[in-house]
């Protein structure tokens, strides 16, 4: 059993009847995925995550990672059919080579933004 | 938020560079989904592949990279040593210089009618220092010149008391210097304003100080032809000059 999960009880208060234990369900407790579900929460509501999907987009189209994918979807496309390609896929297809053709400078420079706010924002 | 177990920072450093990856590769899938989304979309509305056409037309809009020619294949300069034939005139000018001169040419554009007023003005002022009259046919062309006005004004006044008119040497004069003039009519743009008062009589200068600036500019030493209000010179200038000319009086 994974040390980090716990086994929590909660007691609902505003039951009638006093108390109330419940037992929730381990993985949604544990301490890790509460502290990344807020840290997530946080980059959501500072404008964060946006500000860094944008910066990967527009850094994306710079390099040419795009124009490439575009043209490895061309090939999905005329190998699959034009009429019957779904977003599956191209999803399947398109994914992994997509994760892997990103350039290092650009997957630095994120991983550097990302590292900074969590130093600046997540309290450690 | 507080933790109480393993700080992310500090020594133990894996948990958050994993959390820093697991960020970074949410963004990059998103980034793929959106693309994949772009994508079937271009497909299922057909424009996809619109940007393929014919072989053909991709040769001939292709990007060309020779020297001396620029991307679309066109020579630079290439119409500056063109000479064009005049329709008017019948010269050939240079190509860069035909716009112009067909302007003074066909007597056309927005320049010509000023050069041909001054033209006319300058013919005026040395045929008026040669007689006291004067064709009122070339003042009333003069309609946009407020000095012009002024002396076809006067002139009509002087006209009823003058002896007739000198036309003779009025329109010799007048030919003569039409003819000087029309051989250099491109090179307008030299046109001196003013007139060299060394040149005129007593009685002369009088009649043109009554209408005219005529404060001698230093550099080309020629009386000022504009009119007695010209915002180039002030009125101590105008006084001082015709107490010059004039004498005190």
């Amino acid at each position: 059993m994974s040390p980090l999960v716990d086994r929590k009880v909660l007691y609902c208060e505003s039951a009638p009847s006093g108390t109330i234990k419940l037992q929730i369900v381990p993985e949604i407790m544990s301490k890790e995925y509460q502290m990344r579900a807020a840290i997530n929460q946080k980059l959501i509501e500072m404008g964060e995550r946006e500000r860094l999907k944008e910066l990967l987009r527009a850094k994306l189209v710079e390099c040419g990672w795009k124009d490439q994918l575009k043209a490895h979807c061309k090939d999905v496309i005329r190998e699959k059919g034009l009429e019957h390609v779904t977003v599956e896929d191209l999803v399947t297809e398109v994914t992994p080579k997509g994760r892997a053709l990103v350039p290092d400078s650009v997957k630095k420079e994120l991983l550097q933004r990302i590292r900074a706010f969590l130093v600046q924002h997540a309290a450690l | 938020m507080k933790m109480e177990e393993r700080p992310l920072s500090g020594p133990d450093n894996t948990r958050l560079e994993a959390l820093i990856q697991d960020i970074y590769s949410e963004l990059v899938e998103d980034a793929c989904l959106g693309l994949c989304f772009e994508v079937h979309r271009a497909v299922k509305q057909g424009y996809f592949f619109l940007d393929e056409t014919d072989q053909d037309s991709i040769k001939e809009f292709e990007i060309v990279d020779q020297p001396g020619v620029d991307i679309f294949g066109q020579v630079f300069n290439q119409w500056k040593n063109k000479e064009c034939e005049c329709p008017n005139c019948k010269r050939l000018i240079a190509a860069s210089r035909f716009a112009p001169h067909l302007e003074k040419c066909l007597g056309m554009g927005r320049n010509s009618s000023r050069i041909a007023n001054r033209r006319l003005a300058s013919n005026n002022n040395i045929s008026k220092s040669e007689s006291d009259q004067e064709d009122n046919d070339d003042l009333n062309d003069n309609d946009w010149s407020y000095g012009a006005e002024k002396k076809a004004k006067k002139r009509k006044s002087d006209k009823n008391q003058n002896s007739p008119r000198r036309s003779k040497s009025l329109k010799h004069k007048n030919g003569e210097l039409g003819t000087s003039i029309s051989l250099d009519p491109y090179k307008q743009y030299n046109y001196n304003a003013g007139i060299s008062f060394e040149s005129l009589g007593p009685n002369e200068v009088r009649s043109l100080l009554t209408t005219q600036c005529g404060v001698i500019s230093e550099h080309t030493k020629k009386m000022c032809t504009r009119s007695h209000r010209c915002p180039q010179h002030t009125d101590d200038q105008r006084r001082a000059i015709r107490l010059r000319l004039l004498g005190p009086s």
